[in-house]
């Protein structure tokens, strides 16, 4: 205390005497060392707050005075006191902004002081005092702009948005600024039009187009940070062209089938030209010197989907293909402005890939990732590339490799030959552990086609499990990962490996070995798989997998626990029951190959069957009692079937429900992944499934792509992590697409328990949420009315079942109430993020009562070989004869025959007491008016039902529905032909 | 004397003893003093007569120029210097100057000691030869005397090469050397600056018409093959050259050793050249590839973990190995024994590299699937290894010379080193796509060239005042033209609209003394002496 203060004194003296009495360069060192002394009293934590009062009242008294020689340090000092003391905010702020108003130059003091500002706003978070002072927009800003100082340009440009000054100006105060003779201005310059892009949605098409040619002249700068710069600014106005092509199309054809709308985005050849002319132009960039440009040019190529394939193929291949060179002369006249030869992108790629610098390796092997997703041919012969990349002598770069093809495993594009099978695997003996893990990672998802690759795999991973028993748990999960995809390659492999596993003939087990259990595991995997024709010696080899039991169900805990795997091998060893005759008769052939193999044990294997046979017989009585996998069941498969598909859709909804966090904390890769193989599970389910459980199984499958879509959708809205798969598409006909299978889901199936419906109505509402803060995406009076009628509903149902609603629906409920008038997008914004916070996903349960509406439709001797005859302009009857499932008296059908853009609607009326309720058939004759002028044509045909709650009015008023229809069955396409 | 004249002595239409007499701004250049290796007569050297005054050959040139250490681009020197005379400045990059007397004499010993020719020039030549050589570091500007600058630019091909950059006055030059765009395992790809200004670029074009793939599936497949004929058991020979090729197969190899945990199978140099020339690798390690360097901190690249030397003894012990031996061709020495013992057995291996010279072993390996090969009138050895050729080049492809071109955009280009049809090929490409002159003249052509000549101006301070700094003119326009993009607020007021044209405007004048000068428009008056008059219109 006593040294602050008199640190404090000797300060004040010495500042006072420079600045009152002498201002001399003896007494300006003097003042430079107080100043210094100052400085470290400010930073100083334990400095009284007392004392930095008066440090704060010395240095605005010194700012008034007029020694300018020393303001540059006061400044900076001040700057450290908003930094490091938080009590002195609105003092500084005040005194600055007085002395930066004063002063009204463009020197550096001023922007040195407007910098203090700042830093004063950003630490007490008063952000609009600046932006909405008058004094300090516009004048002061182009002042300084025009400022002869370097660092001023370069600080006025990357702190322009913090001045009230119109977007018009600011882009072209930077387009200026882009041939400044200073690199930094330049590059400054440039990162402020990328920003500004975010700012205000521009829409001048002239505007957004000098900036691009502006950005793909400095391409060619001198100065390597530019470079840099200036290609992220060409791929960011690269967006604009495609975003303003989609935009008003969606909004038109939001009703309208989506196939359509892509295939006309497809096919507008001027976009996709300019598109590949940017394309081009930043792969003339990857050859640069300096490794940051090229870096950031991979980077970018990353991020321009929806390139003509050919183009990207080219990239591939340093050699240009004779139907490329063709092509060549269309991108050149579509560009018009470059010079744009298209060999530029031979071979990028592999320059890429080729790079001395692992950065650009590693950048490089993320674009590819990135668009291997929308192309199949690419990404098969991007693995080609992507596979001798393991050879890489960086890890780094061997791991973002695996990571990319992980990436595309999970979106369903890894397409791995035989071929890259010795490459891939040998990664599996890595000295590196990470390589490995990651490796298996990939593997579990991979796809092995063929016997060769299946066993290739195996046996990499049991050479991996010889060389490192670190990994054995891990890799006894793959197995049984691999093994559940792939259980008829496995139940092979098993049978190849019996040998090893069989006892020898002294009957031991060879139980220590890490190799017999890592097949067991295998055999396990298969055998779940086909439960049903599980080979007798499948079974013998899961009796053997008892002893093993610890290891193996360790690694497979996030599958089963112990207990349950226990009681399924017990359950399987109890299959050898049954008469021997029986299991030779079924699997001779096996046998016989053991034979022929001239093993001297085949006796050996009768000789131990049947003894345990005995056993095993005797006291099956027993055992069977406190089985946890209940006897009863066991031999009737049909029945055990039954309970199985009902009794397993609810831990999948379980899983459904469980990737809520996950959605929400934007891991849409796991929630992707997890969501499928839940359709998987599903799909298993539904082939040995009867009429009763089609309704459980067709209503959790579309809950589940429900929230497949919910989960890109996601993406959309919260900011995902760094590498953000590609395939999730535009938002906007993700969320049609939602809004689809929502409204299958609540109209599709009849049976609902309360609880059940309200679960769909609060994902219906939490879509309208969410749409309601993206402006582009709804119309805001439709999502409301939609929003308001949902909720409605929402109370109704809660009154009938005396349920208390949810926080999200009360909060919602309010919301709607006190909303406010004024057309405030951010209000929207703000409060449906506050809204989404409250929701949360509860567990889907399902009762068994659930019926699923559907339809079958056919048009009996009908295809494109046998057409109806039709005379054109007169009507057409069609034959059809349709069978409706589970529908009932109120719901309104209506038959939808398509030809092109023309569309006919024919309400369907039957007779109610016909036939029982579950099914009904009606054959129908029905007239289709306006047949075209044409040879032969083609109708499209699908029943649809009226969506009676939703109020969404269909605008077309001509006798068709007046709601959305919700269709029942797949589309139907009827053949005509003239009668000639 | 204007213009750059430019004399191919060597390496014209042909591959072998490079050597390009360029002279421009009255300097005259010798880049590169190789000899041809298919010549036993005195067409292995260039024919010096040809320079002018080649009477007095340090006179007539101002300096020679060395871009790497291999005997093609080198073999000549001792003798001119040593034989011919030429006394004057000798530029190389430092690996170029320690190794090169290791290549020289390692040919001379071949040649006077093996094959009892008649000594070219002695070791104390090469000794002597070498001293006068003055060595440059990469990027380094030197200038030469008053006049003549050159300096070097990183090649990758070996370790030390170089492409040099030399400039007269206002006119500069290129000559390449041997260069690799694509990195290997050891070096780096070659980099040069962008904004050159190049009058003429003197390039190499060895694949000329040749677009190569990916290095990594030729990695892979050598990799494949090695690794599983030791996991067989059999025995791997790499015959390879001491220098270059020998380093980067090992490095792959100890690498690719460490990952897959192959610590049981040895990998082995055989005695002599490799091992000093490892040495020398290991000192120059800032030449080498990024990677190679980073890591030089932890480990040096070069200390080969899985490496150990070979001693004859071990030629016939069991189990697997690997054995790197010289020369590379298996025309004789170390690689030739070990090829006759491990030749009969089907679990070995004996990579061959990618040229061989006809009448060699490898060479008839190559040309098809021998059984038995006679290696003197003696021994026969019945071949029933497997045989695998590597494609391994240290040549950048036809595709990496044209990059290179694009990227230096100079007026003119001169292809050397390359075969004829190919050349022309590709000077044709050159001239189409690129739209630069391409010429690919013969040995002892002359090619000549117009060189550029700048005019050099003063500059006013106001005017370059002007440049430096930004020059917006604001004005004001009503809100018209403003639509959609300025915020609300700028509906009622008035739209401020900034206009900087960044052009250096100014006026160029010519003073008495004709000096030509640019001065900013304000200054004008003040500098004629003239007064300004307004008109105005009533």
């Amino acid at each position: 205390m006593e040294t602050e203060r008199l640190v404090w004194e000797k300060c004040d003296r010495e500042l006072s005497c420079y600045t009152n009495i002498d201002s001399s360069d003896k007494t300006h060192l003097c003042c430079l060392k107080a100043l210094a002394s100052v400085r470290a009293l400010i930073v100083n934590s334990s400095t009284s707050d007392e004392t930095i009062s008066r440090v704060l009242d010395t240095l605005v008294r010194i700012l008034h005075h007029d020694q300018e020689n020393i303001h540059h340090h006061v400044l900076k000092l001040l700057s450290d006191l908003a930094l490091h003391r938080d009590l002195s905010h609105t003092t500084i702020f005040d005194t600055v902004y007085a002395y930066a108003l004063g002063r009204k130059d463009a020197s550096p003091l001023t922007a040195e002081a407007l910098a203090v500002i700042v830093t004063s706003m950003e630490r007490s978070q008063s952000f609009s005092k600046l932006s909405s002072s008058s004094e300090l927009s516009e004048n002061l800003f182009l002042l300084l702009c025009s400022s002869s100082s370097v660092s001023v340009r370069s600080w006025i440009i990357l702190n322009a948005k913090r001045f009230n000054v119109g977007t018009c100006l600011l882009v072209t105060v930077f387009l200026g600024f882009t041939s400044d003779p200073y690199p930094y201005v330049r590059r400054a310059a440039l990162d402020g039009l990328v920003s500004l892009k975010e700012l205000a949605n521009v829409q001048k098409h002239d505007l957004i187009e000098s900036c691009y040619d502006r950005a793909v002249e400095l391409l060619i700068d001198t100065n390597e940070c530019v470079r840099s710069a200036a290609t992220r600014v060409t791929i960011r106005y690269d967006c604009y062209p495609e975003e303003a092509a989609d935009l008003p199309q969606l909004k038109e054809s939001k009703v309208s089938e989506w196939g359509v709308v892509l295939a006309t985005l497809y096919n507008e050849v001027g976009d996709k030209g300019w598109l590949d002319a940017v394309f081009i132009q930043v792969c003339a960039m990857v050859r640069d010197t300096s490794v940051e440009v090229r870096t950031v040019a991979f980077a970018s190529l990353g991020q321009m989907k929806l390139v003509s394939e050919d183009l990207l193929l080219q990239t591939l291949s340093k050699k240009i293909t004779i139907h490329f060179k063709k092509r060549k002369t269309i991108v050149l006249c579509t560009s018009k402005k470059f010079d744009l030869p298209a060999s530029n992108v031979a071979g990028v790629f592999v320059h890429g890939l080729e790079d001395e610098f692992s950065e650009v390796r590693k950048s490089t092997c993320i674009s590819l990732g990135k668009l291997t997703i929308s192309y199949v041919q690419f990404a098969e012969e991007a693995l080609n590339l992507l596979m001798d990349m393991l050879n890489d002598d960086i890890t780094e770069v061997r791991l973002q490799c695996l990571q990319t093809m992980y990436h595309m495993a999970t979106l369903d594009c890894l397409k791995v030959q035989q071929l890259h099978m010795h490459m891939f695997l040998s990664t599996l003996v890595d000295s590196n552990t990470l390589i490995r893990c990651a490796t298996r990672k990939v593997l579990r998802l991979m796809k092995l086609t063929n016997l060769d690759m299946f066993n290739s795999a195996i046996n990499g991973l049991l050479t991996n499990l010889d060389s490192y028993v670190e990994d054995e748990a891990d890799i006894f999960n793959v197995l049984f990962k691999i093994g559940r995809g792939h259980s008829n390659f496995a139940v092979n492999f098993v049978k190849e490996t019996f040998d090893e596993i069989e006892p020898s003939c002294e009957g031991e087990l060879r139980i220590d070995k890490a190799r017999v259990a890592a097949i067991l595991v295998l055999a396990i995997a298969a055998s779940l798989t086909h439960e049903q024709h599980i080979s007798s010696i499948l079974r013998r080899v899961l009796t053997y997998a008892i002893p093993f039991l610890g290891r193996i169900s360790y690694s497979l805990r996030d599958v089963m626990s112990q207990d349950t795997l226990f009681a399924y091998l017990s359950y399987c060893s109890r299959f050898l029951h049954s008469p021997i005759a029986e299991i030779f008769g079924q699997e001779e052939h096996c046998f016989s190959v053991v034979e022929d193999a001239s093993n001297p044990y085949s006796k050996e294997i009768i000789k131990h069957v049947t003894p345990l046979h005995q056993v095993s017989y005797g006291t099956s009585e027993i055992n069977c009692q406190d089985n946890s996998w209940d006897p009863s069941h066991t031999f009737s498969s049909q029945e055990y079937q039954q309970k199985e598909a009902t009794h397993a859709i609810g831990p999948v909804l379980k899983i459904v429900a469980d990737t809520w966090p996950l959605i929400k904390s934007g891991c849409t890769d796991e929630v992707c992944r997890a969501l499928r193989d839940c359709k998987e599970e599903l799909a298993t389910l539904s082939v040995d499934s009867d009429e009763s459980d089609a309704g459980l199984l067709a209503f959790a499958y579309q809950y589940v792509r429900s929230m497949k879509l919910l989960g890109k959708v996601w993406m959309h809205f919260y900011p995902p992590r760094k590498f953000i798969g590609s395939r999730t598409g535009l938002l906007d006909l993700l969320v049609e697409k939602l809004d689809m299978n929502l409204r299958r889901m609540r109209y599709g199936f009849w049976g609902f328990s309360v609880e059940e419906e309200l679960h769909i109505l609060e994902f219906i509402l939490l879509i309208c949420v969410l749409r309601l803060s993206k402006p582009d995406i709804c119309y805001r009076p439709t999502i409301l009315k939609r929003l308001r009628s949902t909720l409605s509903c929402v109370e109704h149902l809660c009154q009938k079942g005396s349920i208390k609603p949810s926080d999200f629906a009360r909060e919602l409920n309010s919301f709607c109430q006190e909303e406010s008038s004024d057309d405030d997008g951010l209000y929207y914004a703000f409060s449906s993020k506050r809204l989404v916070e409250l929701f949360s996903l509860q567990q889907f349960v399902l009762g068994e009562k659930l019926k699923h509406i559907k339809a079958d439709l056919s048009v009996p001797d009908n295809d494109s070989e046998n057409p109806l005859p039709f005379i054109a302009g007169f009507p057409a009857a069609i034959p059809f004869e349709i069978w409706l499932h589970n529908v009932c008296s109120e719901d309104r059908l209506w038959l939808k025959l398509t030809v092109e853009e023309f569309t006919q609607y024919v309400f369907l009326t039957f007779d109610k007491h016909e036939d029982n309720d579950c099914l009904k058939k009606v054959a129908l004759n029905v007239p289709f008016y306006t047949t075209p002028k044409a040879a032969s044509f083609s109708l499209r045909a699908c029943i649809g039902k009226e969506c009676l709650f939703d109020d969404l009015q269909m605008a077309k008023g001509l006798g068709g529905p007046k709601h959305e229809l919700t269709y029942l069955c797949n589309e139907k396409e009827v053949y005509f032909v003239t009668r000639s | 004397m204007a213009g750059i004249e430019c004399l191919v002595l060597g390496a014209g239409q042909e591959v072998g003893k490079s050597c390009v007499i360029v002279s421009f701004g009255g300097k005259r250049i010798m880049f590169d003093c190789g000899m041809h290796m298919g010549y036993l007569d005195n067409r292995r050297y260039p024919d010096f007569s040809r320079i002018p005054d080649s009477s007095d050959f340090t006179k007539s040139l101002t300096c020679i120029i060395v871009t790497h250490f291999h005997l093609d681009h080198i073999g000549a020197l001792p003798y001119f210097t040593e034989v011919c005379g030429y006394d004057g400045p000798i530029y190389m990059t430092y690996p170029t100057k320690a190794l090169a007397p290791l290549m020289l004499e390692d040919y001379r010993k071949v040649m006077v000691d093996r094959r009892g020719e008649e000594e070219q020039f002695t070791s104390e030549h090469i000794t002597t030869c070498l001293k006068k050589v003055t060595a440059v570091d990469l990027k380094q500007s030197i200038k030469v005397d008053d006049d003549l600058e050159i300096r070097a630019y990183y090649a990758g091909h070996v370790i030390g090469a170089a492409m040099f950059y030399a400039k007269v006055k206002d006119s500069a030059i290129v000559y390449t050397g041997d260069y690799n765009m694509t990195p290997d395992r050891h070096l780096g790809a070659a980099s040069i600056d962008k904004f050159l200004h190049l009058d003429l670029v003197i390039t190499e074009s060895t694949y000329a018409t040749t677009v190569r793939d990916s290095k990594y599936a030729r990695e892979r497949e050598f990799l494949k093959v090695v690794h599983e004929c030791v996991a067989k058991g059999g025995k791997v020979l790499i015959p390879t050259f001491a220098l270059g090729r020998a380093q980067e197969l090992c490095i792959l190899l100890d690498d690719y050793w460490e990952r897959m945990n192959l610590k049981n199978v040895p990998i082995y140099f055989s005695a002599g050249l490799t091992l000093q020339a490892n040495m020398y690798y290991k000192m120059l390690i800032g030449w080498t590839s990024q990677k190679i360097k980073d890591s030089y901190a932890t480990r040096n690249a070069f200390d080969f973990k899985h490496v150990r030397s070979f001693e004859r003894s071990m030629l016939n012990a069991p189990g697997p190995c690997v054995l790197f031996a010289t020369p590379g061709m298996i025309s004789g020495g170390f690689s030739l024994e070990v090829f006759k013992q491990w030749a009969p057995s089907e679990m070995n291996l004996v990579t061959l590299p990618g040229y061989c010279v006809a009448g060699t072993i490898g060479h008839k390996l190559m040309s098809g699937k021998a059984t038995k090969i006679k290696i003197d009138k003696k021994t026969e050895v019945d071949v029933r290894c497997k045989i695998h050729q590597l494609s391994f080049s240290p040549h950048t492809d036809s595709k990496g010379i044209m990059d290179l071109v694009k990227f230096l955009s100079p007026k003119h280009v001169i292809l050397v080193h390359g075969e004829k049809p190919k050349m022309a090929t590709l000077k044709g490409k050159i001239s189409s796509e690129l739209g630069i002159k391409c010429y690919d003249p013969a040995n002892n052509d002359v090619v000549h060239i117009p060189s550029s000549q700048y005019v050099k101006i003063d500059a006013s301070e106001a005017f370059v005042h002007n440049c430096i700094n930004p020059n917006p003119k604001h004005f004001e326009s009503k809100a018209d033209n403003d639509s959609d993009m300025g915020a609300k607020d700028t509906a009622s007021m008035p739209v401020k609209e900034i206009e900087d044209k960044r052009v250096a405007e100014g006026i160029l004048v010519m003073d008495k003394a004709k000096r030509p000068k640019a001065v900013h428009q304000n200054e004008l008056l003040a500098m004629l002496g003239v007064e300004e008059h307004t008109i105005e219109f009533a």
